[in-house]
């Protein structure tokens, strides 16, 4: 319950990718309630169109999620 | 005894036609999906497997053979069975945009951006085919995300997507490929198409 909420407190927050596949992109978590009832990954590299993004479908995935990315976040906001 | 002994070869050709068969098959690595030759190739550590179409038959191929009249470019490989049951199936009917999209999903591996563009019917199709019968809709109804009936695939045009309101920043789809129980996508194939 505690991770979810952690989860929960970063979405419309903006994070860097420091450490994995995609690192050096940037990421954020969008609620996309009003369309799919998910949640959009958002990932893309500043002042490019290069970038990505992914879907999960309940706010309890985004842990599983993020854990198998690979990725190490920083959060900056 | 001599109409015996001719039983008797026949069967053993045919047993050592299957063992062959079997023996090529296993420990298959890669398959190839060309767009103008209906045919598919397993490359194996030593040799590859073709498919012929046309002559409904499998041929052992190596390094020296040359492909037919017309097989010039090659739009994916891919490893594993459910490549080549795609290929397999590309083989049968022959190959379109919507299926070089497909292959070049399950050829891939993490976020990619398609080097092909649908049109909106052939991404509809395409889509349709990826997930196979008995998919269903995932997410609230109208989600736009449909996952396949073992959910190891996933059509998706989100939206946020269709809009192409997020990178790549123009309007897309996806189709990806889930391992058994993640939530991260084993390959999500970003593709671009147009009205």
């Amino acid at each position: 319950m505690r991770k979810d909420m952690s989860m929960q407190s970063k979405i419309g927050s903006r994070g860097r990718i420091t450490a994995g596949e995609n690192a050096g992109f940037f990421v954020r978590v969008e609620d996309d309630s009003a369309n799919t009832g998910g949640y959009l990954i958002l990932c893309w590299r500043d002042g490019t169109d290069d970038g990505f993004d992914n879907w999960v479908e309940k706010l309890t995935d985004l842990d599983q999620f993020f854990m198998e990315s690979g990725w190490n976040v920083e959060w900056l906001e | 005894m001599t109409a015996n002994r001719r039983l008797i070869f026949f069967l053993l050709a045919v047993l050592f036609s299957i063992a062959q068969a079997t023996a090529s098959l296993v420990g298959v690595q890669e398959c190839h999906v060309s767009t103008n030759v209906r045919a598919w190739h397993e490359t194996t550590s030593q040799t590859s497997i073709v498919y012929d179409s046309t002559q409904k038959s499998i041929e052992t191929y190596d390094e020296s053979s040359t492909l037919d009249a017309g097989d010039k470019e090659i739009t994916a490989v891919g490893k594993g069975t459910h490549f080549a049951d795609f290929a397999k199936s590309v083989a049968a009917k022959g190959i379109s945009a919507g299926d070089s999209v497909i292959a070049e999903t399950l050829a891939g591996k993490g976020n990619i951006t398609s080097k092909f563009t649908l049109s909106a019917d052939e991404a509809l199709s395409a889509g349709e085919d990826f997930v196979g019968s008995g998919y269903s809709e995932i997410g609230k109804p109208g989600s736009g995300v449909f996952r396949s009936s073992d959910g190891l695939r996933q059509f998706r045009m989100d939206a946020n997507s269709l809009n192409g309101a997020h990178a790549p920043n123009v309007p897309h789809i996806h189709f990806e490929t889930y391992a058994p129980g993640a939530k991260f996508p084993t390959v999500n194939n970003h593709v671009p198409f147009f009205e």
